[in-house]
């Protein structure tokens, strides 16, 4: 089946599906104009940030989304300079800002939301915040963090929270408390994406050096045999890794994804160079054959592959 | 003061006197053991002082340096060296050594009065002591949450609130972090500092006043690291300007000194727009410790120090050759750092070269150096407000604190074992393996005494709640599994981890092998010889 499009205006830095998304098709998009919201499978798209009060674009790095978005329609928007929290789906917006004006790369949520409240912000040169009560209280913590350029932040199912910096990749145990740096090996980062699956698998994607996967929670890392002279936009873990080991790879210009069953394949490529490159993309339903596939690119289209098909890489 | 003449003590004399000095040591130090402990009073020196009341066993060990009779203060002083060199060591454990100690060495006399070869039994002592730290090592297990850096904690201070915020505090700053225990109002409370900081603050009150609380806070800050004593306000100027036209808007002056010309300096260009300076003192008042610690504020900012012994001056110093920070304060008493712009791998590097340093350290004072060091390499520390009615309950308490904060340390570093004596009773059944496969008579002996032995702690422990040993020790010793634990201040028993206590394994550890050597080299002593001197009749001041 054709790929259908939206285009957009601006770039994609992040799409975001809802677990539901196989029923009610709901998804959103970060990017350069705002924190766009889909209810058709990314047919139609509508800033939710358009009543807001600002001269500019308001540039929207990341987001995250309460694992129970459907009690608590709760969900967090990166911005410069601090984060927008939205407690109605994105009808409202509350600013809570970061001292320093800083860049929010990346935003993690708590799989435990709903009793813990917290998330957290890396940032490109003001490392973490640390966000509980949903955000009432934020305060910048980098104990033991000694690379302040935060690229990239995951967490995994057990809450093991996994930093991506110019120089490597740290951890914490202890919910951000403290940081120890992993033995990611140096000369290969930075590291642009990082993936947390259960089991204590980590996958880190890096800008020159392609993508290393750690099944010990970050004590050692073996470089995957996929192709490692192009940058690793994203990393994307399936909802559903237990069973299919699922695992998208988003370079500049194509999509790999893997699965237990047959290994590395090719599921989206751009043959013309001239194209805008890949950014990111979303699994909602896992890597299954008849599954959707999000990709979004620098020209603000979002591609929904509503049906994988699969190219084997050799 | 009467002299004494030389005196050789022969046995039975030897023993029967040594255990009658080590059973006083002992018998002091054994009603704190235990969460339910009690209080000894240790009388002052001075008519007009109270009585201390101490429960840490080294210190009240410590009190007693001269028993009457010179025969049993041979024991006592062996067994009071053994204790103080526990508590240098690892801080904790000195009581539950000093329990351990009595019954090898009182079932050991009882052993060579019936015939034993006291050596051979040392000898087969020091064996058996090698089985049971291996068990003790196997059964180490690292932290890994915050509840069981309370139950460490609570088994040292004795305090819920206390370890509650001892454990809270050690939960985010680790092994190496830097904690700073300051006396509070009446609520005892931990804060999180991030950055570092340290005693000296602001080098002229000129520069400070007129801010809130003296406190001055500035952002992105290029950083003067150096041990000048500053007169020559020119070459600061030059220094400042060149900052200035590098528009970095703040800086911070570390020297030892400023003269009267160079604060009136400082001061008028703090009201001129484009830039604002602070100056305070370096760390530390020991040379030693302040070179080291320039040199962190150098590699940590990514700048270089600046020495009056090198020969360097202010001429000297370019932009370049500046540290860098993202936010630097001072007050009147403190002043800081957050975030500095150093090299990652250099600081990395440092930090990791500082570990290894520290793990084949000995020296406490060493360790505490180095620890302080990593400290401000990563990038945060803890202050705990300890609060009470009184001063001196405050100061107590702060005391009691810093005790609980090193076991903390130690446990983070070394591992916990199961608590109340427990880890103890569970390497009866390896000692009892031993018994049955032993052939050679003393072997045998040295460890049915080990056995024996290991009940010590527990048995003291039990009797300190109130509660007779017998049945309890029989339930925790017959659980196959080894998970059963029995709590003495509430009086159940807990299986699994809720509920469960620990104590730092390499105090543990620390003690039953201190215990055990001691008591096997004091098991081998049969004769006594008395120096000439003279009848000390009033203790020296300082013990």
């Amino acid at each position: 089946m054709m790929p259908t499009y939206n285009t957009l205006t601006d770039i994609v830095y992040g799409i975001y599906a809802l677990p539901d998304f196989a029923e009610n098709g709901t998804c959103f998009a970060a990017r350069t104009t705002g924190l766009y919201r889909s209810d058709d499978y990314g047919q139609t798209w509508r800033n939710l940030f358009q009543h807001l009060e600002v001269t500019a674009p308001v540039v929207t790095t990341c987001a995250a989304l309460s694992p129970s978005f459907d009690e608590d329609k709760t969900l967090f928007a990166g911005v410069h300079g601090g984060v927008l929290r939205s407690f109605d789906g994105g009808s409202t917006w509350e600013m809570i800002p970061f001292r320093n004006q800083s860049t929010v790369t990346s935003l993690v949520i708590s799989p435990r939301y709903s009793d813990t409240g917290a998330l957290w912000a890396g940032t490109s040169e003001d490392g973490l915040y640390l966000l509980n009560e949903q955000g009432a209280v934020c305060r910048r913590w980098n104990y033991g963090l000694f690379d302040w350029r935060v690229l990239s932040l995951t967490i995994s199912p057990d809450e093991t929270l996994y930093a991506g910096t110019e120089s490597g990749v740290y951890v914490s145990t202890n919910h951000g408390g403290a940081w120890q740096p992993t033995n990611f090996p140096s000369s290969a980062s930075p590291v642009l994406s990082l993936a947390a699956a259960s089991d204590n698998r980590v996958y880190a994607g890096t800008e020159a050096h392609g993508l290393y996967r750690s099944k010990d929670g970050g004590i050692t890392w073996t470089v995957l045999d996929v192709p490692r002279n192009e940058p690793i936009n994203q990393i994307v873990v399936s909802p559903y890794f237990f069973d299919d080991m699922g695992v998208a790879v988003v370079y500049p210009h194509k999509v790999h994804l893997y699965r237990r069953d047959f290994g590395w394949m090719c599921c989206y490529s751009q043959t013309d160079p001239e194209n805008p490159p890949v950014t990111c993309a979303a699994l909602p339903l896992g890597v299954e054959r008849d599954a959707p596939l999000l990709i979004g690119t620098a020209d603000g289209v979002v591609v929904n592959i509503r049906s994988i098909t699969a190219i084997r890489v050799e | 003061m009467s002299p004494l003449r030389e005196r050789v003590v022969l046995q039975p004399t030897v023993h029967e006197k040594m255990l009658v000095g080590i059973n006083q040591i002992v018998d002091a130090l054994r009603p704190t053991l235990g969460p339910v402990a009690r209080g000894v009073a240790v009388d002052s020196m001075m008519d007009f002082k109270p009585p201390e009341i101490l429960d840490d066993g080294a210190t009240i060990a410590r009190r007693i340096y001269n028993l009457p009779d010179r025969d049993a203060d041979v024991g006592a002083m062996l067994l009071r060296h053994m204790i103080w060199r526990i508590h240098e060591h690892v801080g904790d454990g000195t009581a539950t050594a000093a329990v351990l100690f009595q019954a090898i060495y009182a079932e050991g006399l009882r052993y060579i009065a019936s015939g034993g070869n006291a050596m051979r039994l040392s000898h087969f002592l020091k064996e058996g002591l090698r089985e049971i730290d291996a068990v003790l090592a196997e059964r180490a297990a690292p932290i890994n949450c915050k509840e069981q850096l309370h139950s460490v904690a609570e088994a040292v201070c004795g305090e819920p609130q206390l370890a509650q915020v001892l454990a809270e505090a050690f939960h985010v700053i680790g092994e190496y972090g830097r904690l700073d225990v300051r006396s509070g109002g009446r609520e005892t409370r931990h804060e999180l500092v991030e950055g570092f900081y340290w005693e000296g603050g602001s080098l002229s009150l000129t520069l400070v006043e007129g801010h809130q609380n003296h406190r001055v806070s500035l952002d992105d800050a290029a950083v003067l690291i150096s041990d000048f004593e500053i007169a020559d306000m020119r070459a600061l100027a030059e220094v400042v300007a060149q900052v200035i036209r590098a528009r970095i808007p703040s800086m911070m002056i570390i020297a030892n000194s400023l003269s009267d010309a160079v604060i009136g300096f400082l001061a008028h260009v703090n009201q001129q727009p484009g830039i604002k300076v602070i100056a305070v003192k370096p760390p530390h008042e020991n040379i030693h410790q302040r070179a080291a610690a320039l040199c962190d504020l150098a590699t940590l900012t990514g700048g270089q120090v600046f020495a009056q012994a090198a020969g360097q001056t202010l001429a000297s110093v370019k932009l370049e050759s500046l540290g860098r920070a993202k936010r630097v304060w001072t007050d009147r008493l403190l002043c800081g750092m957050v975030a500095g712009k150093g090299d990652v791998h250099a600081v990395q590097q440092a930090f990791l070269q500082m570990r290894d340093a520290i793990a084949v350290e000995q020296g406490t004072d060493r360790q505490q150096q180095l620890r302080e060091r990593m400290g401000r390499f990563l990038g945060g520390s803890a202050t705990l407000w300890i609060g009470g009615a009184t001063v001196p309950e405050i100061e107590q308490r702060k005391t009691l604190a810093k005790r609980t904060a090193e076991t903390l340390r130690v446990a983070l570093s070394g591992g916990i074992l199961p608590g109340g004596g427990t880890c103890f009773l569970h390497c009866r059944r390896m000692l009892c393996d031993h018994i049955l496969n032993a052939h050679d008579l003393d072997e045998r002996a040295a460890y049915r005494i080990l056995a024996l032995s290991m009940q010590a702690p527990a048995e003291s422990i039990l009797r300190n709640a109130g509660y007779e040993p017998g049945a309890i020790l029989h339930n925790i010793e017959h659980d196959l599994s080894q998970q059963t634990m029995f709590d003495a201040r509430t009086g159940t028993f807990s299986m699994g981890e809720t509920g469960k206590m620990y104590d730092a394994a390499v105090v543990l550890r620390e003690a039953v092998r201190a215990s055990v050597t001691s008591a096997a080299t004091a098991l081998t002593i049969d004769v006594i010889v008395h120096r000439k001197g003279y009848h000390k009749d009033a203790p020296p001041q300082n013990a």
